[in-house]
């Protein structure tokens, strides 16, 4: 029979062991709880250990072939302009309903109200540049003018103020022309205009916008437009809030969405995210799904590093956006290289051009603003802590690797395109 | 529970089965005189069990039910192997070893 000390010693044990146990899954639930994502866009998009800041744009220039654009080229205004009639044909059909799920006029209803405050104050902004009231280019300054001590504390003050107004991701790089179209385009008179700014830029805030995960697992299809839209109604939100900020604030600004300049150029050397084999800035936290509105602005602010986590690499085994874009329009190529399509590609620039021309007709096909670039690539996911966790593996996987992961995506079932039961789970849930 | 979204009530419950899962494991041990080779299998067993109750939960959370299911069968599937295989390396009961 034990003594009773004996039995207060075993029990002193236990509970010395409980707590030593109770302690180790504290540090261990700690250290999980640390890695899970913020669901706060007030906070700072995360730096991770896969994600290292670059000393300059990863892209290769070839400055004695490279011409700034001039956005009549792009494959909107070549249609708008009359001199690609298939793609004027294509845009027609976009708005055009069934009564297949997805291409409803219950579907397209939802596309409207995501355009909607687009078309109100920044109507025709997605394809060429009217003065619009959000993207209007001559703005009121206040002379009272607040001084910042530094452009650290200066940096620091918009991106609050850019995530506050709705931003989910901010970035800040110098005013760098060679993004800047060469020339306008009007597409109502139909006439080039010379690429006049109202004052010299010095800074450029870059500004990205998720666009509904669930929404875009339709495309394509009016449902997936209808997160396009919301997109691009936000970027006019954000975008004309975020300039009356600094003109509030006594200095120059105006926003843009895609006139006046390239924006994935813009995001890329912002440190938003890095250029895909899609032809769109892939960001760490959203991946492709994302739209981007940019602020030119006279302050001097401090400026971003471009970033990398993998993507270029992975890009290069992957090619699953080429394998699900319904226009052949993506390049198959292994690497980036300097060839181009056609005027709707800018030479001098090393990357996987896209057929822009042939993407647009797949719009007309497929009755929507397609998409299926975005949402067919790996890096199209929820903040979730288990895509976290297998985009750092990945980049810890040598090139071949690459594409068992690729395969692996799709044996979980992400990244389909054209999933009718998507339309349908979209709207139960 | 409103107050709480999926993912906190899910680590929440991976805590408390976390260390369910220890205290089973420092159970078996003192009980059953377990073997390195043993526990070492239950742990990865317990471990692949939460990775995948953890994928699946989330998966379900994100409205992926195929990234789900398949979680359950890579990670689960293991789970359950190394588990048993665990189970058959355990003594039998009363049996003592040296």
């Amino acid at each position: 029979m034990d003594s009773g000390e004996g039995s207060e010693k075993k029990v002193n044990l236990k509970r010395r062991n409980f707590v030593k146990l109770g302690a180790a899954s504290a540090v261990a639930g700690g250290a999980i709880m640390a890695g899970l994502p913020t669901r706060s866009s007030a906070e700072p998009q995360k730096s991770a250990p896969n994600k290292t800041e670059l000393p300059e744009l990863p892209v290769a220039v070839d400055e004695s072939v490279y011409t700034r654009f001039h956005q009549k080229n792009t494959a909107f205004c070549q249609a708008l302009s009359g001199a690609f009639p298939q793609g004027y044909k294509a845009m027609e059909l976009m708005r055009s309903t069934t009564a297949e799920p997805g291409h409803r006029v219950l579907d397209r209803a939802l596309s409207d109200a995501g355009w909607c405050v687009n078309f109100l104050i920044a109507n025709g902004s997605s394809l060429w540049g009217p003065n619009t009231p959000a993207y209007a280019r001559d703005n009121e300054v206040s002379p009272d003018r607040y001084d910042f001590s530094s452009a650290e504390e200066a940096s620091r003050y918009i991106k609050k103020a850019a995530r506050f107004l709705g931003a989910d991701l901010v970035g800040i790089t110098p005013y760098d022309e060679r993004w800047t179209y060469a020339s306008f385009y009007d597409a109502e008179k139909k006439q080039s205009l010379p690429p006049d700014l109202p004052f010299s830029p010095k800074s450029v805030i870059v500004l990205a916008f998720e666009m509904d995960y669930e929404a875009m697992t339709t495309a394509p299809c009016a449902v997936s437009g209808g997160a396009v839209g919301l997109g691009y109604s936000q970027m006019a939100i954000t975008g004309a809030s975020l300039r009356q900020f600094i003109t509030s604030l006594g200095y120059k600004a105006f926003a843009t969405g895609n006139d006046v300049a390239l924006s994935v150029p813009y995001g890329i050397a912002a440190g938003l995210g890095e250029g895909a084999r899609n032809g769109i800035l892939v960001t760490y936290e959203y991946g492709p799904r994302v739209r981007l509105a940019k602020v030119f602005t006279e302050m001097d602010l401090a400026y971003d590093k471009p970033v990398s986590f993998g993507v270029r690499h992975f890009c290069e085994t992957c090619m699953r956006c080429a394998d699900a874009c319904p226009g052949h329009a993506i390049s198959t190529e292994k690497d980036p290289s300097f060839d181009v399509h056609d005027e709707c590609n800018n030479p001098g620039v090393a990357k996987w051009a896209i057929d822009a021309k042939k993407c647009l007709i797949a719009w007309g096909k497929t009755k929507s603003n397609c998409a299926t670039c975005i949402t067919s690539c790996p890096y199209n996911k929820p903040d979730f802590w288990h895509h976290r966790l297998v985009d750092k593996i990945n980049h810890l996987m040598p090139g071949p690797a690459h594409a068992t992961m690729r395969e692996m995506d799709k044996l979980f079932g992400y990244g389909n395109s054209f999933d009718k039961k998507a339309v349908t789970s979209f709207w139960k849930s | 529970m409103g107050i709480f979204t999926g993912i906190e009530i899910l680590f929440f419950t991976l805590g408390v089965l976390t260390t369910l899962g220890i205290l089973g494991l420092v159970h078996l041990k003192n009980t059953r005189s377990a073997e390195p080779l043993s526990l070492a299998l239950a742990a990865l067993s317990l471990s692949l069990f939460l990775f995948a109750l953890a994928w699946c939960v989330s998966s379900i959370l994100e409205h992926e039910h195929q990234a789900a299911n398949m979680g359950i069968l890579f990670f689960g599937l293991p789970a359950i192997l190394t588990g048993g295989m665990a189970w058959k390396k355990l003594p039998a009961i009363g049996q003592e070893t040296n």
